[in-house]
Parts: structure tokens; C-alpha cells; sequence
């Protein structure tokens, strides 16, 4: 029996069946734009966590929490002096993105000498600057659990804090991701007539305001079934936009280009926040970080002294409770008396 | 065609050619879940590229294995096979609504089989021979084609009622 000997009622159940489940051209576009974006930041050969990660990590996290908390409890029961690290709580770090690392360190700087005015108990003077903290407005990787703060751990003769806060403000910022395509028995006609949607297009977003240099091609490629004489253009293009209102503007002004396919993509923290924003969230954090000091030390029965270091780091992106949000934390440590 | 010259073009022009073949079978084992799982398959292809240009293996059969193992993982997750309707793009004219339709029932259909009938039918709704299907699952040419004859005829069954 060979592939032709089905009956054919079934294999004209057969060819519905292929013709139900055959993709239309807009499906594959969709996928490939997923794809495109994930190209670049997964190399190929790239290592990558087996599935059952969660469950081996979500253990380990549970036993290391039950240890430290024991810890803690031996620590503040009776710690005696002069000695080494007595308890440590371990902070699982509001960690997500190391992106724009130029613009992180340019906001380091200021936030310290924020951070060091509110844990000494004063307000903060640095004025506004206003400006955005530089640093590319691609699509963020939002790493673990925001809940990760605050935390203390007692170190020998210190004591150190960590308070976090999250960074307001910052316009979203989208991307109108677009696909053109088309066949034709004439590969430079179907290439004429994508070229033609893609200046159709970069004219719609420019009618809304939308810089061109905002608007990138991402990708053209051509292809033919040269025995059929049916030949294929393709193209993706994408635009950045800052702002929800300006997204929607951006999206329907290309949905109303004719033959093209089109969707939006945004994330609230994609955009860079404002130096101000950031010493904002600085000084929130590190009052909560004395607040948790002073406490802390109170209930163990010691005093803090002076303050020895602190530590700010830069915003990060994590899963907070309503969805992605940027953090910052900040470690004070105090001498104890 | 354009040759490609890195990578990431190879990797495209790959897409291009299979990822019809790829959510054809998902769009008929998985219903809604497809482009999720169209989108995890290659990305998985890709991070698994440099290994798979060193062997000879056919392309089509690794891309719906791993499809394959995505959507069973996905299902086992949710102890259930997904829901499947699903339409086509909403922007056609009505000239196709009765095509659509009928695309519909047909692929809500493969809901009221078994779970391993279903995939059968997927894989040959992918465009695999029998003897593709049949190294997929395990059984021999002929096997495969029988276990193919009595999904689709209990498929027709339930068309006809």
C-alpha cells in the first residue's frame, strides 16, 4: 500500500484536513517577529536551563531560607561579641537586566549621595535635573520576584539594611511591529510593490509624528518557486514609539495602509526614567533601609553607630504584583555600639 | 532566492520554508497554543543550531519532534488537550466566512478524538509521509498507516453526525 492507496473519501479528508491546518501568511509573519526579536539576545548554542529548573531552584531557595532563618534566630538570641558574621539574611537580589550599563553608571554617582542624605536622616538636595538617564529604549528582560526587600543581616561588629523602592514614572515605550508581503508570477513587480507599501507606511507613521529615524527595516528578503513562477517579497519593519497614546496613534495609522499586517508590543518600564525619578526611589529606599536598621537593632538589643557604607545600586526591572516594575535598593552599614 | 550569509539569515530562510509545516501540525495538535508554540520551536531550533548543521538529520523531522515535545510538555502542564478554535485572519472578506467555517468544525472536530489519533492527524496535516509519521511515533510504515485510516474514518465519523 502507498500513499495513494487511501480511499478517496479519506484523502480528500486528508487535503481538508492539510488545507484547515495551513497557516495564513499573517500567523507566520507573527511568529517571526516573535522569533526576530529573540535571535538577537539567544545566541545559537546558547546554554540554556533544563525545564525542571524552577523546581530544583524553588528547593534549594527553601532550604536555604530555613537555614538562614534558623540563623537569624541563634543570632538574635544571643550574639555573642567579637565575633565574626553572626546571621545573615540573604536578600534572592531584585535582579534582572545588567542592560544599558553606560546609563547605570552615569546614574550611580548621584544616587550615593542620595542614598547617604536619607539614611543619615536628611532630606535630599541635589536638585532636578530633569534629564532622561541615557541608555538604549530597547524592550527590557525583567528578571525575578520584586519581593526580595527589605532585609538585614547582622556582620560582625555591623549591621547592614538593604531597602528598595520602585522608580515612577517613565512613558511606556512600544514597538509597531509591521509585515508586508507579496507574490506575484514577477519577482521585481512583487518587490516594486513591498517597496511601495514600505514608503506607504514609513508615510502613514510620519503623519503621526513618528521620527523615520524611528523606523527601521528589519528585514527584506525575496523568494520564488521558479518551475511555478510564483515569486515572494517579504519585509518587516519596526517602530519605536514613546508613550501609550502615541502607540495607538502609531498602530492605527499603519492598520489603515492597505495590505499590511500589523500588531504592538509595549512594556511600562521599557523607557529610561529620569535622573529625578531615580534619586526619588533612592531616597525612599534608603529610608526604609534605616527604618529596618533601627528597628532590627531594637529588637536585638544593641545601638547602631555610625553609618560605615552604603551601596545603591542601579534600577533594575523585576515581577512585581501588578506586572513588571523598576527597582532600586540600597544597603546601609551601621557600626553597632 | 538570496544566499545567506550568516547564521541568522540561514536560520530565517529555515523558518521560512518549514514554519508552515511546523504550525500546520500545531494549529492541528494544539489548537490556540500554535504560534505560542511555532514561536518556542524555533527558538529552540536556534539555540540547538550549530549541533543540528553538523548532522545530517531531515530538518522537517527535528523541528516537529521538538514541536512535538513542546506541545506535550505544554498539555501535560495543563493535564489537558487544548481548545481549538481558531480562525483566520479577521481582516478577509466574507467570501471565505463558509471556508472558514468549515475549517473550524473540521479542526474542532480532532477535539473528540484520542490524544495520539489527533497528533497522527496533525503530522499528516503537516504534510509527513506515513513513514515519517510512523518514525515519530514509533511504528512501522504500514502501522502508522492503518492507526491514520482509523482516526480519519472515526474523524469522518463524527463530520457526518
Amino acid at each position: 500500500m502507498n500513499e495513494t492507496d487511501v480511499d478517496s473519501e479519506l484523502r480528500r479528508l486528508d487535503g481538508a484536513l492539510r488545507e484547515a491546518a495551513e497557516p495564513d501568511a499573517a500567523a507566520v509573519a507573527r511568529v517571526r517577529g516573535r522569533l526576530l526579536g529573540s535571535l538577537a539576545t539567544a545566541p545559537p548554542g546558547g546554554w540554556q536551563l533544563p525545564p525542571w529548573w524552577r523546581y530544583a531552584a524553588a528547593g534549594a531557595a527553601a532550604l536555604a531560607l530555613v537555614l538562614m532563618g534558623g540563623l537569624l534566630a541563634i543570632a538574635l538570641s544571643g550574639r555573642p561579641a567579637g565575633q565574626g558574621v553572626t546571621a545573615i539574611v540573604v536578600p534572592p537580589a531584585a535582579n534582572g537586566q545588567g542592560s544599558s550599563t553606560s546609563g547605570a553608571s552615569g546614574a550611580a554617582a548621584p544616587v550615593a549621595g542620595d542614598a547617604r542624605a536619607a539614611v543619615a536622616g536628611a532630606p535630599t538636595s541635589q536638585a532636578a535635573s530633569g534629564q532622561a538617564v541615557a541608555g538604549p529604549a530597547s524592550m527590557p528582560i525583567v528578571g525575578n520576584s520584586c519581593s526580595a526587600s527589605p532585609t538585614v543581616q547582622f556582620q560582625g561588629r555591623g549591621l547592614a539594611a538593604t531597602g528598595t523602592a520602585s522608580v515612577a514614572g517613565s512613558d511606556p515605550v512600544g514597538t509597531v511591529n509591521v509585515t508586508v508581503q507579496q507574490t506575484g508570477a514577477d519577482a521585481s513587480a512583487a518587490v516594486s510593490a513591498v517597496q511601495s507599501k514600505i514608503a506607504a507606511v514609513r508615510d502613514a507613521l510620519g503623519k503621526v509624528g513618528v521620527p523615520p529615524g524611528s523606523v527601521q527595516v528589519s528585514y527584506f528578503r525575496t523568494y520564488g518557486d521558479v518551475q511555478g513562477r510564483q515569486f515572494s517579497a517579504y519585509a518587516s519593519l519596526q517602530a519605536t514609539v514613546t508613550g501609550t497614546d502615541a502607540l495607538a496613534e502609531a498602530t492605527k495609522a499603519v492598520l489603515q495602509v492597505a495590505g499590511v499586517t500589523a500588531y504592538s508590543t509595549s512594556s511600562p518600564v521599557a523607557g529610561q526614567p529620569t535622573q529625578d525619578q531615580v534619586q526619588n526611589a533612592v531616597g525612599r529606599a534608603a529610608a526604609q533601609a534605616r527604618d529596618m536598621a533601627g528597628s532590627t537593632a531594637t529588637a536585638a538589643g544593641v545601638k547602631l553607630g555610625d553609618v560605615q557604607s552604603i551601596v545603591a545600586q542601579p534600577p533594575v526591572t523585576c515581577n512585581g504584583p501588578s506586572g513588571p516594575e523598576r527597582v532600586v535598593q540600597v544597603t546601609a552599614t551601621y557600626a553597632i555600639r | 532566492m538570496s544566499a545567506a550569509t550568516s547564521p541568522e539569515e540561514a536560520f530565517l530562510e529555515l523558518y521560512d520554508r518549514e514554519a508552515p509545516a511546523v504550525l500546520a501540525y500545531l494549529r492541528a495538535a494544539a489548537g490556540d497554543d500554535a504560534e505560542d508554540l511555532a514561536a518556542d520551536t524555533f527558538l529552540r531550533a536556534w539555540r540547538q543550531w550549530p549541533a543540528y548543521r553538523a548532522s545530517d538529520r531531515p530538518i522537517r523531522h527535528w523541528l516537529i519532534r521538538i514541536a512535538r515535545n513542546l506541545a506535550i510538555d505544554r498539555f501535560r502542564r495543563r493535564g489537558r488537550m487544548a481548545v481549538l478554535p481558531l480562525g483566520r485572519d479577521p481582516a478577509a472578506g466574507d467570501d471565505v466566512a463558509a471556508g472558514v467555517v468549515d475549517r473550524i468544525q473540521l479542526l474542532a472536530a480532532l477535539e473528540t478524538l484520542a490524544p495520539e489519533e489527533r497528533e497522527l492527524l496533525a503530522m499528516r496535516a503537516a504534510g509527513l509521509s506515513f513513514a515519517e509519521v510512523g518514525a515519530h511515533l514509533g511504528k512501522t510504515d504500514a502501522a502508522s498507516r492503518m492507526a491514520w485510516h482509523r482516526a480519519a474514518r472515526r474523524l469522518q465519523a463524527h463530520l457526518e453526525r
